[in-house]
């Protein structure tokens, strides 16, 4: 029995083994698979990572070094990125208070398509075609435009020499360069950067731009056509803008343009203008040739700071030749020597306070302007007192998204000639 | 004929003569800025490895990313850069590929093993140049966390006429930080 008992656990016992050793088997097994699958994820995982970027960046330097150069490299990743699109627009609803005289109007002011277009990694196309008032048919208010607004070729050397040539932006001022609606408050841009410093203004040129110090001082320096003095009219100088359309090359000026960004969020800068622009015309009776120079500068700071937003700005132009042109131009008001004009704004985004986690913006801004185009006209003139403006503007600027922006603004006119028509805007802006 | 360049004629002769001084400046900026590679060991210089590991988010893991990000996740399934120097971890480095306006940017956004951000590394800008974001301010990340602040206009202050690179920026930081909260900081999943 003892025997028999014994040779039963035994077997019992080896039994148990076997089945012991064939789950740690089978477990062995279970852990091999699962540490190949592991393995398997990871490879998916890391070929998945390389696949989303490729299109984007090499993962090795070897491709880099080849970037621009060998064939293979700029296929992947030159071409294919070579073009860029963007583009802006704004509406608005513009209505008259306490005028018969002006009528409300609705405009579709502007529909702007930004290209750009990469040769290679140094050569550049940057261009913006402009549709203003939505058609150019004689409708409502009278015909609108089509133009291009710039288009240059930029050479990038380094960020401290750059090369632009072609039909450039002169860099005046804020918004000359910069005019997106969502960059700005109120439906129109400050009236000082539309009477004196004439935006958008852009003429042919060439030039120099880049920057130093890691970003914090940008400069552009280019020669451009210069305005054309027989278009400077007492009210403005806007119709001097040559806009690239055979402009005529007798005179060139000369504008240079330096921002310093000392901490983020602060901006201090300023920029200057000369030449002459009788562009060897011949004015009045006499033929008389006049240069009728141009002197023009302007500085401006803007700092941003939190949900705050401050900016200011004064420029003045100093015209030559005035009389000639006064006579030449036999209008009854003389075109001054001195234009100028100052303006200060502030904004505060108030969203956040009401809600923290909000990315949308809501900026009421009051904005205070002082300009005059008739400072000093020739002797036999009159200033025209009503040339001599102040404007406050009141608004809010409302951003459901970065680049999408609602408006609404009240300005007041007024004038040491008397009082000008107010407006009160309503419009949408956009950018993309 | 051109009556006033005369003296900028010499300014602009200087300028071009300062170009062609060898070895004076840096070559110019190129949209591939660095290679994954090298960027890694740009961001980790004293590691002994650099290891990508795979996070995976589940859906309940990505929706609490997207809502603490304010922006949505490309894909539940990233990979994090680990470096490490012996046992101790470095830090974290997230890629993040994002479309700028028309085109993308991809840029590694690295955190402490604490999970603050480090620095911020941009790798591809396929946008025009004058729309990246200076190093100057993208300073204004190091240190970060992930806090309502976190925001431009906010504790970031815009950059003139490049308000989509400064917003990309500023989500591709708090998607990294996010997801370092959401996984790291809680616990591998």
């Amino acid at each position: 029995m003892k025997k028999r008992f014994v040779r039963v656990l035994t077997l019992a016992l080896a039994a148990l083994l076997c089945l012991g050793a064939g789950v740690a088997l089978a477990q062995d097994d279970l852990e091999q698979r699962m540490q190949t699958l592991e393995e398997r994820q990871g490879i998916l995982a890391t070929e998945f990572d390389r696949l989303r970027s490729l299109f984007v960046l090499p993962e090795e330097s070897d491709y880099k070094s080849a970037y621009g150069l060998g064939p293979a490299a700029s296929k992947i990743y030159g071409r294919e990125r070579g073009l860029s699109l963007g583009g802006y627009g704004q509406t608005w609803l513009q209505m008259f208070v306490d005028e018969d005289d002006k009528r409300n109007q609705w405009d579709y002011k502007r529909f702007i398509l930004y290209t750009g277009f990469k040769f290679s990694d140094n050569l550049l196309l940057n261009a913006e075609l402009e549709w203003e008032h939505a058609s150019t048919s004689n409708t409502g208010g009278g015909a609108g435009s089509v133009s291009v607004e710039f288009a240059t070729i930029d050479y990038l050397h380094s960020p401290q020499f750059n090369f632009r040539f072609g039909m450039v932006l002169v860099p005046f001022g804020f918004l000359n360069e910069i005019h997106e609606p969502p960059y700005y408050y109120g439906n129109e841009r400050p009236e000082v950067e539309t009477q004196i410093i004439p935006s958008t203004w852009r003429e042919n040129g060439a030039g120099f731009f880049g920057e130093f110090a890691g970003g914090a001082v940008q400069y552009r320096l280019y020669t451009i056509t210069s305005p054309d003095g027989s278009d400077f009219k007492s009210s403005n100088i806007r119709s001097s803008r040559q806009k690239g359309n055979r402009a005529k090359a007798d005179d060139m000026a000369v504008v240079v343009r330096l921002d310093a960004t000392p901490r983020e969020g602060l901006l201090v800068g300023g920029a200057l203008l000369a030449g002459n622009t009788g562009h060897g015309d011949e004015f009045t009776e006499g033929k008389i040739k006049a240069d009728i120079s141009l002197l023009m500068w302007e500085v401006h700071a803007q700092y941003q700071y939190r949900g705050w937003h401050l900016r200011a700005l004064y420029t003045r132009a100093t015209i030559g030749d005035t009389d000639i042109l006064s006579a030449h131009r036999g209008e009854e008001r003389g075109i001054s020597d001195t234009l100028w004009g100052y303006y200060g704004e502030v904004a505060y985004d108030i969203l956040p306070v009401m809600n923290p986690s909000s990315r949308m913006s809501l900026a009421p801004f009051l904005r205070y302007e002082r300009y005059n185009t008739q400072e000093n006209v020739p002797a036999g003139y009159t200033p025209d007192e009503k040339r001599n403006r102040t404007v406050v503007s009141v608004g809010v600027n409302f951003y459901p998204h970065p680049n999408v922006v609602f408006k609404v603004d009240y300005r007041n006119f007024d004038s040491e000639g008397g009082d000008l028509p107010d407006d009160l805007n309503i419009g949408v802006g956009f950018a993309f | 004929m051109l009556r006033q360049v005369g003296w900028t004629t010499g300014l602009y002769a200087l300028i071009g003569a300062l170009w062609l001084l060898p070895g004076t400046f840096h070559p110019a900026e190129a949209v591939v800025l660095y290679a994954k590679n090298e960027a890694l060991q740009l961001i980790f210089p004293e590691a002994d490895s650099i290891e990508p590991e795979a996070v995976f988010l589940t859906s309940t893991q990505a929706a609490e990313v997207e809502k603490l990000a304010r922006s949505s996740l490309e894909s539940p399934l990233l990979t994090v850069h680990v470096g490490r120097k012996g046992a101790d971890v470095l830090g974290y480095a997230f890629l993040d590929i994002h479309v700028v306006r028309t085109q993308p940017e991809a840029l590694f956004v690295v955190l402490t093993p604490e999970g603050a951000v480090d620095s911020v590394l941009i790798v591809a800008f396929h946008e025009p140049q004058e729309y990246m974001p200076s190093d100057r301010w993208q300073r204004q990340f190091v240190g970060a966390i992930l806090t309502p602040d976190l925001q431009v206009r906010r504790g970031i202050a815009p950059i003139s006429g490049a308000t989509l690179s400064a917003n990309a920026m500023t989500d591709a930081v708090r998607r990294a930080l996010a997801v370092y909260q959401v996984t790291l900081q809680k616990g591998r999943p």
